[in-house]
């Protein structure tokens, strides 16, 4: 999540359109492409993280191509409406179709693979394994 | 040195999103051609033989020989400067061609690659090839297809910069000199043995 922000709490804005940018192995040598459209929250793209790392032994170049710079309020259950905005509950990145999630460098293509398969368990969006073109 | 591939194209009638949308669905794909002291126009080509072509070629800043259908000139040297793709499919929609002359210096981008096993990575390092490709100018005739960089020397923490390689004859890079290619970057693992 952002270290801080202009303005803690924003609108659920627009997740349509295609992407122009972030779409390519830009870094690496293999890369996690979303093909679904979705919020990911900081807490799937940590447990991603954790996972890809756990499963290279910390070997290779790992990159983290999204980051979650949205903030989501959600209001307490059994509470009337009113009373302003909830609060924060959690931060997301908006996540489109095409967008480059995850990127590893320095290791054999199965193993990036493998390691991509257990980051995309952790997603709730459908993704493909991609290598540079 | 750079191979000319030959590639059929026609002088396109319709422009608009419209139109290049039905081009599109009818397997054609829009272009321009710019450059060469020349009025711009809109131009089209078979989607598969264009495809077929970036498929062989080594990037996708080469030289075609195009002829033109409907056109005045039509044999022209085009440089394929930009290629749009579909962000999913990555099927081609739209390319740009900069004619060129031979007696003309042009800046293309030229895919980078390394040969040799670093004796930093023996030692555990992580070899970080930080430019996947490089802009050089040159003459048309002297265009690389891609650039091979000996990278066996490099030890841990050294990096290879683009003022420290010898490009072929007649090519020059724009970029600066200290901008680096490559590195031997010490990994997690190789830190960790070294402190216990």
């Amino acid at each position: 999540m952002p270290r801080k922000v202009k303005y803690r709490k924003s609108h659920r804005g627009s997740r349509a359109g295609t992407p122009e940018r972030g779409t390519r192995v830009s870094y690496g040598d293999f890369g996690l492409q979303s093909i679904g459209r979705d919020w990911v929250t900081n807490n799937q793209i940590e447990a991603c993280r954790i996972a890809i790392n756990r499963f290279l032994k910390r070997k290779g170049k790992v990159w983290i191509r999204v980051f979650p710079h949205k903030s989501v309020t959600q209001r307490p259950p059994e509470t009337r409406m009113g009373k302003g905005k909830g609060a924060v509950e959690k931060w997301v990145a908006v996540v489109r179709p095409g967008i480059m999630l995850f990127e590893v460098a320095g290791v054999p293509e199965s193993q990036a693979r493998e390691a991509m398969r257990l980051a995309a368990n952790k997603l709730g969006i459908p993704t493909r394994f991609v290598a540079r073109h | 040195m750079s191979t000319h591939f030959k590639l059929k194209a026609e002088v396109r009638e319709g422009t608009g999103t419209a139109t290049v949308k039905k081009l599109r669905r009818q397997g054609i794909v829009p272009g321009v051609i710019y450059g060469g002291g020349q009025r711009n126009y809109p131009v089209q080509v078979n989607a598969k033989e264009i495809t077929d072509l970036l498929a062989h070629a080594s990037s996708e800043n080469v030289l075609v020989d195009l002829v033109v259908e409907g056109a005045k000139d039509k044999n022209k040297l085009v440089l394929i400067q930009a290629v749009q793709h579909n962000t999913l499919s990555r099927a081609i929609t739209h390319i740009d061609f900069q004619a060129v002359r031979e007696d003309e210096e042009i800046k293309a981008t030229v895919p980078v690659h390394l040969s040799g096993e670093p004796v930093g990575v023996k030692q555990g390092g992580l070899l970080d090839h930080q430019v996947h490709q490089l802009e050089v100018r040159c003459l048309p005739k002297d265009l690389p297809e891609s650039l091979t960089f000996d990278v066996t020397e490099l030890a841990m923490g050294q990096a290879l910069h683009v003022g420290e390689v010898k490009f072929p004859q007649g090519v020059s890079p724009t970029t600066g000199s200290k901008v680096v290619i490559a590195l031997i970057a010490e990994t997690r693992t190789t830190k960790q043995g070294g402190a216990a």
